[in-house]
């Protein structure tokens, strides 16, 4: 605070302006240049290490041998069918993951003794790292897409379920008492109590559990399928296509990062009406 | 992050319903598959699972790989947690590194990390070392961001009171720098526990013949469910257990604290 009471009581001249907005461009400039030089030394680095022998490139494989994989795989139609099929069981993974999360949800959080008869339980999943299930599906329900989407919706629908249930759990009791002091019936409080506090929660963990949704996908196909990124990385780790796995992580990387972002976008228009968290 | 749901139940009535609740599906499991209702060769039986158990029990395997998985947690966990804290300190005391590695940081903690094995496989084998690397991985960045962000987080007023007092770097990092970091190390150790747990099995799976990971990963490849579900149990025994010494370490340590909330 006193730093800024400082540069207010300061006279602000043009030529001070000035003189500092140069003195930010060439920061800047400074921390672009750092940037671009160790990224620029780790590609390097890389490349020369890389082809200095054929051992070294059967194990980190170059840069721009993964950049021309990559490229390959763009404009390989096949690929793209690969790249679809971990999407889609990302996709129907997390929207069944969430659908039957809040069904559990509208069922168990209105009832106190349920809520505590189940806790237990789910705290016991809750310390449960979850992919160690990846197996049980595999050998369940095979190496599918059902099966892989029943196994990031099992992930994801517990993800959400707990962050819901813990949402509901922390809503006003007076509001909820005061909504049925004045004859708020079940379906009105699920329609403008619950189910508003239940959505906002669901966009809340939506980064989160999306990049759960890939990762799971991922790791079901590396462990078994014969599509899918996962598997992609899979068959190269196994022919020693080392660009391929290494090209297969980037993409998956590229797209979570991405996805990401995408997401930010999203949460902050959705939750646009929410007074902002104060950071 | 963490909600309250380790709520007790006080209730013995509600404790017998739980108890009963449990052992009536496990029982009502054990009949299906002994009249044929529920395919015991497809789900596994619990009479299969506890035979499973016993004798790994006997043989020395949940010992040896539970030791295995555990050595590699707590290796994973050291490591990465002294690098992150240091490039955490580098990032949150110094402005220019953390202009310059922010954006990295922000990368690293979006990528997946976990997919990375199939890397350190080929790396580094399908040894100790390479499961070592992801598991390192994982936390060295959770807690550098962690780190960095207490550190952003930090009341300015005790920084320039401590300097006003005459602290110099050196005191500032040990009084007031590294407590702090350390009440939101411990605020955070259950979820990088947890991830770091994660990562150990998702190692394991991926390369290397030993660990409770390794044991799953087997029972699918010898189609033995009951061995899965066996290895299951243990894993859920064992992520309760550290989940309760982890509980019980931050109560110790936070009683000093004024109690929030």
């Amino acid at each position: 605070m006193t730093a800024v009471q400082e540069a207010a009581a300061r006279p602000t001249g043009a030529a001070r302006a000035d003189a500092r907005r140069r003195q930010a461009a060439r920061r800047t400039a400074i921390v672009w240049t750092v940037r671009v030089v160790l990224v620029g030394a780790f590609v390097a680095a890389w490349q020369v290490g890389g082809s200095s022998s054929t051992y070294a490139t059967l194990v980190f494989s170059t840069p721009a041998a993964v950049v021309q994989r990559i490229g390959q795989w763009l404009t390989d139609g096949s690929w793209w069918v690969s790249f679809g099929a971990t999407l889609q069981e990302a996709v129907l993974g997390y929207l069944l993951g969430v659908a039957v999360a809040l069904v559990l949800v509208a069922i168990t959080a209105p009832s106190r003794l349920v809520t505590r008869f189940l806790a237990p339980f789910i705290a016991a999943l809750n310390a449960l790292p979850k992919i160690a299930l990846a197996p049980v599906f595999i050998l369940l329900f095979g190496t599918r897409l059902e099966s892989k989407v029943l196994f990031i919706a099992s992930l994801i629908g517990f993800m959400v379920f707990y962050a819901v249930s813990a949402a509901v759990q922390t809503i006003d009791r007076t509001l909820i008492a005061n909504m049925r002091v004045l004859g708020a019936s079940r379906t009105d409080l699920l329609r403008n109590v619950y189910g508003p506090a239940m959505l906002g929660q669901v966009i809340a963990s939506l980064r989160v559990s999306s990049a759960w949704a890939l990762l799971a996908a991922v790791i079901a196909e590396y462990l078994a399928a014969n599509q899918g990124l996962g598997y992609l990385i899979a068959h190269g780790q196994q022919t020693f296509a080392t660009a391929d796995v290494i090209a297969g992580i980037v993409v998956v990387a590229f797209v979570a990062v991405a996805l990401d972002r995408i997401l930010v976008v999203v949460e902050r228009r959705l939750s646009r009406w929410r007074p902002q968290p104060t950071e | 992050m963490a909600a309250p749901t380790h709520r007790v139940a006080r209730n013995t009535g509600l404790l017998t319903a739980q108890v009963v609740a449990v052992v009536g599906i496990v029982a009502l499991w054990q009949w299906g598959s002994s009249t044929g209702a529920v395919d015991g060769s497809f789900f596994g039986t619990p009479a299969g699972v506890w035979h499973t158990l016993t004798g790994w029990a006997a043989d020395g395997t949940i010992l040896h790989q539970l030791g295995s998985t555990m050595a590699l947690l707590a290796v994973g966990l050291g490591i990465g947690t002294a690098v992150g804290v240091g490039l955490g300190l580098l990032i949150g005391l110094s402005d220019l590194a953390r202009a310059v590695l922010e954006p990295f940081l922000i990368f690293g903690n979006g990528v997946p990390r976990l997919v990375l094995q199939p890397f350190f496989v080929v790396w580094l084998g399908f040894g100790f070392v390479s499961r070592v690397a992801l598991v390192f991985v994982v936390i060295f960045v959770l807690v550098a961001v962690s780190v960095a962000g207490a550190l952003a987080g930090l009341d300015r007023e005790v920084v320039v009171n401590a300097r006003l007092m005459g602290a110099g770097r050196a005191n500032l990092v040990r009084h007031v720098y590294l407590p702090w970091l350390a009440i939101d190390l411990l605020a955070n150790s259950r979820s990088n526990v947890g991830f770091a747990f994660q990562a150990a099995l998702v190692a394991e799976f991926v390369g290397g013949a030993s660990g409770l990971g390794y044991l799953i990963v087997k029972g699918q490849n010898l189609f033995d469910v009951n061995a899965i579900w066996a290895a299951l149990v243990i894993v859920v025994v064992v992520s309760i257990v550290i989940d309760l010494i982890i509980a019980r370490l931050q109560s110790r340590a936070s009683r000093w604290r004024p109690a929030i909330g």
